[in-house]
């Protein structure tokens, strides 16, 4: 990883009069940088040397993606497939088909899952798919797919626990997450104080991952797209980055410190149509250039066994993908189990079964259009501008001209959503190491509108890096803990699966 | 009978699901102090007792379901005058009723 930031980084630094954006780029590299070296400590297998002679024996492992990737495995065969078997009746749930009427007025499954979909549904699925196959090849939506469907496992065991492990407050007000259930779960296991460790470490990563992945990174490259549209670098707003930020920060700001509530409603009501209108633009570029479809299919199976020119031979392809869909469905992250746990249930596993469906739709439905658009048209050939979102950008003008200001407003009401969700995520893990002050979590949310302008004037580069490394780094306790509770999630879930065969947990006539 | 407009297939954000359950309490305390206590007091000159409910949902489809679980029941709904363009935008309850009603339904101007 930290070869190819390197390289992104250089190609990056194109030459540009000294100005604000500058300067808040070199403060921030070096930190940047020196987070990801740790948290992306990579086995080394082959000679350096020879990528510059052009074979592939070098490559690096990063241990995090392993961790993740092991994980969605482990999850997925101990839960006997449930990311295969389950998705039918994650699709009852959600159409509220076991739904009491006297829940009427609560939280929905609907709700829970299209909130949390807000939150992951972001630039992830745009630019970080342009990232992946720009460095991965095409190769990499095929390795992309299978852990989306693999990572479905690892989303349904923390969100079964987020939901049993909640906290219901006498007001009636609803908090979930990992803190919560690396603290309370793990003391159930006589672990109290590992539990604590835990939750802290993952309360203080949260805070980490909302500033850098949840904000950073979604204003960095709506910022980029914003540009890109309007003229590119030398257009009119081309050295007026933090500028943008500046609006972005605003907007986020009237939101969650302003309290106004109808910027988020108009937002979280926009952006479904947003994902449906993406893909039919995805699906616009891809029959645009039909011709090129059986060709593109092809790229993408062999790419993904037997690629060509790629660093790191099959296995820099395989990172590339792994590490990209986990950057996106954030499975394992479990920063999702937070939206999930606001959900009415009396049984966790409901919530469990309708969270299956969230990595497949951000990850096998919406990344897998990204990538087949970037591969039917080959922009992510095109080294000649930061792999990213305009990457994206470019397959988009292959149908028309205009067509990359739809897209710009995409990135645009996403990168939002997303950073309201995060912000909110933020703003938990610092409520829950701050027991829930009202002063600690202002602080927080003001921060937290600083880093957009941080996010939106730096390079593509440092962003990502360290985006990248805050929220692997929240994946570190919350897996350690699903590891240790994984007996307690099977309970919950196959208990629950023997209540609804015997008829125990029935559908609702509606 | 007060219906609190609701619908499980609405857009949320994660604060305002935090804060649900505890929303729904607020708003049906709040439903019962300023809608059913008035009409109730009405009714006590008629010396007639009314079974009173504050529910969350669509108004039409749940006055329909309930009605049609009552012996003889009788719809009545009261108008608020909407203007042509707040109908062509959210619809209304009586013209809705009239459309599904199983039981009779009168509309009190």
């Amino acid at each position: 990883m930290s070869a190819t930031v390197a390289v992104g980084a250089t190609a990056l630094n194109r030459p540009r009069a000294a100005s604000v954006d500058e300067a808040i780029s070199n403060a921030m590299t070096p930190v940047a940088d020196f987070i990801s070296g740790i948290i992306f400590y990579s086995v080394k297998i082959g000679d350096p040397e020879s990528i510059t002679a052009g074979s592939s024996d070098y490559f690096e492992f990063p241990v995090i993606v392993v961790w993740l990737v092991a994980a969605a495995l482990f999850f997925t065969i101990y839960l006997k497939f449930q990311n295969i078997t389950g998705v039918k009746h994650a699709v009852d749930l959600v159409r509220g088909k076991y739904s009491k009427p006297s829940d009427a007025g609560e939280v929905s499954h609907f709700q829970a899952l299209t909130t949390a979909i807000s939150g992951t549904v972001g630039l992830g699925n745009i630019a970080g798919v342009a990232v992946a196959v720009s460095i991965g090849g095409p190769g990499a939506t095929f390795w992309m797919i299978v852990v989306g469907f693999l990572s479905m496992s690892t989303k349904m065991a923390e969100c079964t626990l987020g939901v049993k492990y909640r906290i219901e407050r006498a007001d009636g007000s609803v908090s979930g997450g990992p803190m919560y259930y690396l603290r309370d779960g793990l003391a159930s296991l006589g672990k109290r104080r590992l539990g604590r460790v835990l939750a802290v470490l993952f309360a203080l990563f949260c805070i980490g991952g909302a500033l850098g992945g949840g904000n950073m990174f979604q204003a960095n490259q709506a910022t980029s797209q914003i540009i890109n549209v309007t003229g590119g670098e030398d257009g009119p707003l081309g050295t007026w980055r933090f500028v943008i930020g500046l609006v972005f920060a605003l907007a986020v700001a009237a939101v969650i410190i302003g309290g106004i509530k109808s910027i988020a409603k108009v937002t979280e009501k926009i952006v479904p149509f947003m994902a449906v209108l993406y893909i039919i633009g995805c699906l616009a570029v891809i029959f645009t250039n039909f011709s090129a479809i059986p060709d593109a299919i092809g790229q993408i199976f062999v790419g993904a066994f037997n690629p060509v020119g790629i660093a790191g031979g099959v296995i820099g392809v395989l990172i590339q993908g792994f590490q990209r869909a986990a950057f996106s469905n954030e499975a394992g992250v479990g920063s999702a189990s937070i939206a999930h746990s606001a959900v009415k249930t009396t049984e966790p596993a409901t919530e469990g079964f309708v969270s299956l469906l969230e990595p497949f739709i951000d990850t096998v439905v919406i990344c897998t259009m990204t990538a087949l658009a970037i591969v039917i048209t080959g922009t992510w050939r095109d080294t000649s501008s930061a792999a990213g979102v305009e990457t994206t950008s470019a397959a988009f003008a292959t149908v028309a001209p205009w067509f990359p200001i739809l897209l710009a407003v995409a990135v645009v009401l996403f990168a939002f959503s997303t950073m309201i969700s995060w912000s909110y995520y933020g703003m938990k893990a610092t409520g829950y190491l701050f027991k829930d002050s009202p002063r600690a979590e202002l602080g927080f949310k003001i921060v937290f509108c600083m880093f957009t302008v941080v996010g939106a004037s730096l390079s593509l580069g440092p962003v990502i890096a360290f985006s990248d490394s805050m929220i692997f780094a929240m994946a570190i306790p919350n897996v350690i803990g699903l590891y240790l509770m994984a007996r307690i999630i099977k309970k919950e879930i196959f208990g629950y699966r023997a209540r609804v065969r015997s008829g125990e947990h029935a559908m609702v006539d509606q | 009978m007060h219906v609190i407009p609701w619908s499980p297939y609405s857009f949320t954000t994660p604060a305002e699901n935090a804060q649900r359950g505890a929303n729904k309490h607020e708003e049906i305390s709040t439903a019962e102090e300023q809608i059913i206590q008035p009409a109730v007091a009405v009714t006590t000159e008629f010396s007639v007792t009314p079974t009173t409910s504050v529910v969350h949902g669509s108004a039409a489809e749940l006055l329909v379901s309930i009605a049609a679980h009552l012996d003889g029941a009788h719809i009545v709904v009261g108008r608020t005058g909407d203007s042509r363009l707040k109908q062509a935008l959210f619809g209304s309850t009586p013209v809705r009723l009239i459309q599904i009603a199983k039981t009779p339904v009168t509309v009190v101007p």
